[in-house]
């Protein structure tokens, strides 16, 4: 087994995708978003759109042509000045998930690939039980044709089909692909990145998006082996060949090397974070051998994309 | 561990480990390993060229493993030896030291350094032939004995009971130590060990020489070229020892009854005090205490010299010198003399003789004195013959012994420097030539003195302010004291010094050589009756001598000192003494090193019996190549 190397079969099922009884236990969760956002329809999450929603917004004086029934006519008792309630008006939450699938994804132990796909699952049901709509996208690979507009807790089964079919392959031109799908006509939410952010791009990405409107969080997926390969059986002298692109480096696997990889992957961390957060984005690092029950209900919902 | 050949291990590490390096860097195998990204890698790698110049020379365990190979492989090709048996098939020449110095008894066990080699050469025996199924050796071995010259005890042979039986009936000599003719048969039969083939048998032999290391002849020899020698030392480096240096008997020229024994001793180190005793056919005559002389103990070795007697002896006599002390050689404390009977001065004049040198000769009181009126009447059989400058002309000196005075003849080597004659002092005597011996010559004025120059060989007795004026030489058959001025001329005659030096000119001149002194290692030539056979006994030895017809015999190489007795049938006893006198080899101190031409060898550890481990060296390194291989294929 060489290093780096996946040993866990490919899930064929929905249930090897998210095993442990996983997708159970998502049931009242839901995903945030912190800013209003304008829906297509109406739906359960408030938005910018004031008008016929239930939650209270504000008062501004009466006009005529305004809704006799939306008058307070307490303040109106109080003040002896006619002032209508403005409420929210709730619509319904995009979230779209955007699945790295180029073949820097199909590698480590556990694979980075699969992880990715699981964290996919979980949020799309996640989004689909909580009423909102549900879009979802391979970034390169050899992936399904996007899904668009799954709406309902029953479109777990074509999501799940989906992510099983998709294949991590070949590169990815993820800024491009970002700015492809958060451009589109359709409403605006939470856009969902998974991607193990080994290009360039990813800033320029979340940039294009948050300027379309989108509220976008960063899921950077590493594995073991790239958070510390020093303990995961990299040793010797090598050739380390890029599985996306020609060429390779030679190395000679010491202490000192591997503390400079160290130094190198804490700098790419913080700098990655930086970018994002400066586009507008927010950025989460899940390493593959956690717990997804850990990922979900701490770091997620710690980090403020669930709930 | 030592090496038989360092310099081939060496050389071979210097001459693949900088290439092995170089091969290293330029053709370094690595594993192909895929990564989900290299970027970071590269990014680290330029971090640490930045940082790091040199860490391509970081540890890396393959390369490791192919320098310990090499170094491996050169320590196997300088052929390392440890305690253990014998390399499987090697043949090995043990050559044992019997010199005088190895009858020293040195150590507390009470026994001699020869007895202690033959241990050693035993317990060699032991490893190489005898082991068990692990160590058993096919190899053969042979035993040298040397001293003066060499003995083959034992020719190659594998049977260790064989090469025992030689090595335990090796006796000891009284020889110098001679090592080369010992060195040149080993190479011999290391070389070739089939009399019946031109050519070299097998690869070179190793040489065990087994010896106290006092081997002066080595000093000039080089090891040949992939040649082994190996040493083992016997004896200590510091024994206390009297031994003898000279010995020689003097019998008075005026009275030849009176004789007095000149003894020459020599302490090693801070020898013990002790007592010598001289006898004379068997009876006590003197005795002297001795002791080392005082602030002597720094040195190794110093000497000391003695005069015993004189006494009256009007025959013929065996004279024993003994020294009664306690020292590491018992058997170098004691020497013989053969002494003749009184030979009465006889000399002999050529015409015409000056009543002043008469006078002086007759105050010798020379039993015969005869004067013959020319040249061609001189008769040999005289102690000497004195030759007035008148007698000379152009004559050659016949052989004997002779006087000069006033000029030199031909073929002594001494030239006259120009024809002038010229007053003159003497400048410069040589005082401690025995004819020179108390001659004053402060008040010597010469009228007319010619220069002569000798050549190399002649001894200038005294010299004036251009040259030479008195010389002695001994060319082959004569022994000469030639006065390059005429006496007469000079005040010489009238001064006491004259009579001194005629005295000691008679005594050097009829001085007899020890005829029956020999010494170890020396071959006896005897004279008897032709065609009959004489018994020679000496020490432990009766051996009937035959003569032939010309009345010679011989007996020798002389192992043993001693007094050798030779008993003919018509002529009676006569005896020889042999006696071992050489200072090199009677010093005992052992030595740490085998000292040849730019190679010193040391000493192995006495009784060790070495083995080579080249075998095991080489599994090794056949064990690390696997080793390398189950991390290369890693």
């Amino acid at each position: 087994m060489r290093f780096g190397e996946t040993r866990d079969p490919a899930p064929t099922t929905m249930e090897e995708l998210a095993p442990g009884g996983l997708l159970a236990k998502l049931s009242r969760m839901d995903v945030v978003a912190r800013r209003a956002v304008r829906g297509a329809r109406s739906g359960e999450r408030r938005s910018r759109k004031r008008g016929g929603g239930l939650e209270f917004s504000e008062h501004r004086d009466y006009e005529p042509g305004d809704d006799l029934r939306f008058v307070d006519w307490n303040v109106f008792a109080r003040l002896d000045r006619l002032v209508t309630k403005v409420f929210i008006e709730e619509e319904d939450l995009t979230v779209a998930l955007l699945l790295d699938a180029s073949a820097s994804m199909d590698w480590g132990n556990p694979n980075k690939f699969l992880f990715a796909r699981r964290m996919a699952l979980c949020l799309g049901v996640v989004a689909l039980r909580a009423g909102h709509r549900l879009r979802v996208h391979g970034l390169g690979g050899s992936c399904p044709p996007d899904l668009a507009g799954l709406r309902g807790g029953s479109r777990s089964l074509p999501l799940s089909r989906w992510l099983l079919n998709a294949r991590a392959d070949g590169g990815s031109d993820l800024a491009e692909t970002v700015g492809r799908v958060s451009g589109g006509r359709q409403g605006r939410g939470v856009l969902i990145l998974l991607s193990d952010c080994l290009e360039e791009g990813t800033a320029d990405a979340v940039r294009r998006a948050a300027s379309s409107g989108w509220e976008t969080w960063v899921l950077r997926t590493l594995c073991p082996e790239e958070l510390d390969p020093g303990a995961n059986g990299l040793a010797g002298d090598l050739r380390l060949e890029d599985v996306e692109q020609e060429g390779g480096v030679e190395i000679t696997v010491n202490r000192s090397l591997l503390q400079a990889y160290r130094t190198r992957l804490n700098a790419d961390r913080s700098r990655l974070e930086s970018d994002v957060r400066r586009a507008g984005g927010r950025l989460v690092e899940l390493d593959t051998s956690l717990d997804p029950e850990l990922v979900l209900f701490e770091l997620l919902r710690r980090g403020g994309l669930l709930r | 561990m030592n090496f038989l050949s360092p310099i081939a291990g060496l050389l071979l590490a210097a001459a693949v480990l900088p290439p092995l390096l170089l091969l290293w860097f330029l053709k370094l195998r690595r594993a192909r390993t895929p990564v989900s990204s290299q970027r970071l890698w590269r990014e680290a790698i330029e971090d640490m060229r930045a940082n790091a110049p040199f860490q391509r020379l970081r540890w890396r365990w393959l390369l490791v493993l192919q320098i310990m190979i090499l170094l491996l492989i050169a320590l196997a090709i300088a052929r390392p030896r440890v305690q253990g048996a014998g390399e499987s098939g090697q043949r090995t020449i043990l050559m044992i030291d019997t010199s005088g110095s190895m009858r020293a008894v040195d150590t507390s066990d009470g026994r001699t350094r020869l007895e202690h080699a033959k241990d050693i050469a035993l317990a060699r025996i032991d490893a190489l032939h005898g082991g068990g199924a692990l160590f058993s050796a096919s190899g053969e071995t042979m035993v040298l004995s040397f001293s003066g010259d060499a003995v083959v005890e034992c020719r190659f042979t594998s049977s260790a009971a064989e090469l025992r039986r030689s090595v335990e009936e090796i006796t000891p000599t009284d020889q110098s130590t001679r090592a080369v003719p010992a060195l040149r048969l080993a190479r011999a039969y290391a070389t070739n060990t089939d009399p019946e083939s031109p050519w070299p048998v097998g690869g070179p032999a190793v040489i065990e020489c087994i010896s106290d290391g006092r081997i002066p002849d080595l000093a000039d020899r080089f090891l040949e070229a992939g040649e082994s020698l190996v040493y083992h030392r016997v004896g200590s480096a510091d024994p206390e020892n009297w031994s003898f240096s000279v010995v020689a008997a003097d019998r008075d020229v005026r009275d030849p009854r009176q004789v007095r024994v000149l003894i020459g001793l020599v302490a090693e180190h801070d020898a013990p005090d002790g007592e010598l005793v001289l006898r004379v056919d068997g009876a006590v005559v003197a005795t002297r205490a001795i002791a080392t002389p005082e602030g002597a103990d720094d040195e190794a070795f110093t000497r000391l010299d003695l005069v015993l007697g004189p006494f009256t002896l009007d025959a013929g006599a065996n004279v024993e010198v003994e020294l009664l002390v306690s020292d590491a050689n018992p058997a170098d404390n004691v020497v013989w003399l053969e002494l003749p009977p009184p030979n009465p001065l006889r000399v002999q004049a050529i015409a015409p003789v000056p009543d002043l040198i008469r006078f002086g000769l007759e105050s010798l009181d020379p039993a015969s004195f005869d004067v013959v009126d020319s040249p061609e009447a001189f008769q040999p059989g005289y102690d000497f013959t004195v030759w007035p400058a008148e007698s000379l002309g152009d004559t050659v000196l016949p052989e004997g012994r002779h006087l000069v005075l006033g000029g030199v003849p031909g073929g002594l080597g001494i030239r006259q420097v120009n024809e002038q004659t010229e007053p003159a002092v003497v400048m410069a005597t040589e005082a401690l030539h025995p004819v020179m011996r108390g001659v004053g010559v402060g008040r010597l004025e010469i009228l007319n003195a010619p220069t002569w120059k000798g050549s190399r060989g002649v001894t200038e007795l005294m010299s004036g302010p251009s040259g030479g004026l008195v010389f002695a030489a001994e060319p082959v058959g004569r022994r000469v004291v030639a006065v390059g001025f005429d006496p007469m001329e000079s005040n010489w005659p009238a001064l006491p010094g004259f009579v001194a030096f005629l005295a000691n000119t008679a005594s050097w001149l009829a001085e007899v050589p020890e005829a029956n002194a020999f010494e170890p290692g020396d071959v006896l030539r005897l004279q008897g009756t032709p065609g009959t056979n004489a018994m020679l006994s000496g020490p432990g030895l009766d051996v009937e001598i035959p003569f032939d017809l010309d009345g010679r015999g011989q007996f020798g190489p002389l192992r043993t000192a001693g007094r050798y007795v030779l008993q003919t049938s018509g002529q009676g006893s006569v005896g020889y003494a042999v006696n071992r006198t050489d200072i090199e080899e009677n010093l005992l101190g052992s030595s740490e090193v085998l000292q040849l031409r730019g190679t010193a060898i040391n000493d192995e550890v006495s009784g060790s019996a070495k083995k080579s481990v080249r075998g095991w060296i080489l599994l090794i390194v056949l064990a690390v190549l696997v080793g390398e291989w189950w991390l290369w294929r890693k």
